[in-house]
């Protein structure tokens, strides 16, 4: 097996088109909705959504640059996660209540990488290598699934909850200014 | 119609050859758009006193408004009282004016060694006019009074403004209360309401009182800071500073 991600002579969009038949057998039917898109400053390779209308981040990384694609893959998430009920406006196969889920593609994981992807359990994080099979036609290509989508992802409405909690601010009470009356802030 | 999905949401999300926003390494002041109409003579007097108040704090301060800001009653445009600066853009529009927030940010931030920030003062008509408003629109500052129809206006304005810079941090100052408590629920409300409509959170920044100092300053363009400093308009308005300067310090979190 070679690496894949890194080849010089393969463009980035060539590898994609050969890597979009393959996302299926990761996190099962998924319907393309842009692809090389910018997002939270720096393109999504491909952004999807699912039959059950959850969007899906797809990002590739270079041989040697997957650490640096797991911290990319959460602040995409979360520029995503900010669209999300724009999305679903706009696409109605979008459910604006189901979080969005990662699928990063990398020829390889190193062991600081996969640890740091231990860290993140419990998240919605599908990683898969890139491997190119000896003796395989040129161009063909494998993934080999290495982390699948959390068993019973979280389906529940969260977009209440996860906003940030918006608590009034002021050390002042009215008898610091005067105010007359006791009334508590 | 358009043929596939892909046409369509390119509308919506930039391609990846877009402009984007200033290197983060660039020092520039912390941005906050804050929506004023013309006639909004209240809370232009608001935002005028604000200023004066951070820079009072030593914060570096610039308070900047288009030059046909009708109503606003502020002093001649310059550095005024305690080193604020008001700056009135003679601009047509708010590409001219955001780009003129971009340079003021810029070359002011960078003898801002205590920490400062700059006012733009955003007529509202221009929000969904600003190309590229979303790289400058970092954060905002609604200024809302506790009627409940003016909490209705802020919460479609705070729409208005997501919609335009979806990472936009977004906060409110309570204006024209009588105590305390009033703005804590006012803003609560406020709060509930953008949560609910917009999904976003929303970051309080204090109460300004209800004080007739703040409409003698208006008349005498002197600041309630300066002329009244124990006043309650005073405390308060220096305790929205002292927010805005705490929070200018961090990096807009969304």
């Amino acid at each position: 097996m070679a690496d894949e991600g890194g080849r010089d002579d393969t463009s980035r969009a060539a590898l994609r088109a050969r890597l979009r038949p393959k996302l299926p057998a990761l996190c099962g039917p998924l319907r393309i909705l842009a692809e090389e898109t910018l997002g939270a400053e720096a393109p999504i390779d491909l952004l999807g959504v699912t039959p059950e209308g959850r969007l899906v981040v797809v990002l590739i990384a270079e041989a040697g640059r997957e650490l640096e694609l797991v911290g990319l893959a959460l602040a995409q998430r979360a520029w995503v996660e900010r669209r999300r009920r724009d999305l679903a406006q706009l696409v109605p196969a979008v459910r604006a209540d189901l979080p969005t889920r990662i699928v990063l593609l990398a020829p390889d994981f190193s062991p600081t990488t996969r640890l740091a992807l231990q860290s993140l359990a419990g998240e919605d994080f599908v990683c898969a290598r890139i491997v190119h099979p000896a003796g395989a036609s040129e161009g063909e290509l494998w993934v080999e699934l290495l982390r699948s989508a959390p068993e019973r992802p979280q389906a529940e409405p969260r977009a209440l909850a996860e906003a940030p909690r918006s608590r009034f601010r002021s050390r002042l009470s009215d008898a610091d200014l005067g105010l007359g009356g006791d009334e508590p802030a | 119609m358009a043929r596939s999905l892909a046409e369509v949401l390119h509308y919506f999300i930039p391609e990846a050859d877009a402009p984007t926003s200033a290197p983060a390494d660039t020092p520039r002041l912390p941005l906050w758009a804050v929506p004023l109409g013309d006639r909004d003579v209240v809370r232009a007097a608001h935002l005028w006193n604000l200023a004066v108040e951070v820079a009072r704090l030593g914060g570096r301060v610039v308070l900047l408004a288009p030059e046909a800001s009708d109503g606003a009653l502020w002093p001649a445009p310059g550095r005024g009282p305690v080193g604020m600066e008001l700056v009135l853009a003679r601009v047509d529009g708010p590409a001219a004016l955001l780009g003129e927030a971009r340079r003021l940010a810029a070359e002011r931030g960078v003898d801002a060694a205590e920490g400062g920030l700059l006012l733009l003062r955003l007529p509202p008509g221009w929000i969904e006019r600003a190309p590229g408003s979303a790289a400058l629109f970092e954060r905002a500052l609604l200024l809302v009074a506790p009627e409940e129809r003016d909490l209705a206006a802020a919460s479609v304005l705070a729409g208005r403004l997501l919609r335009a810079a979806p990472d936009l941090a977004l906060g409110a100052t309570i204006h024209g209360v009588r105590r305390v408590g009033e703005a804590a629920r006012a803003f609560a409300r406020l709060a509930e309401e953008v949560e609910r409509r917009h999904g976003r959170g929303l970051r309080s920044y204090g109460l300004l009182v209800d004080d007739l100092h703040l409409y003698r300053s208006i008349v005498s363009r002197r600041p309630v800071g300066l002329s009244h400093p124990h006043s309650p308009a005073a405390r308060t308005l220096r305790e929205v500073a002292e927010l805005l300067l705490e929070d200018a310090r961090e990096p807009a979190l969304g």
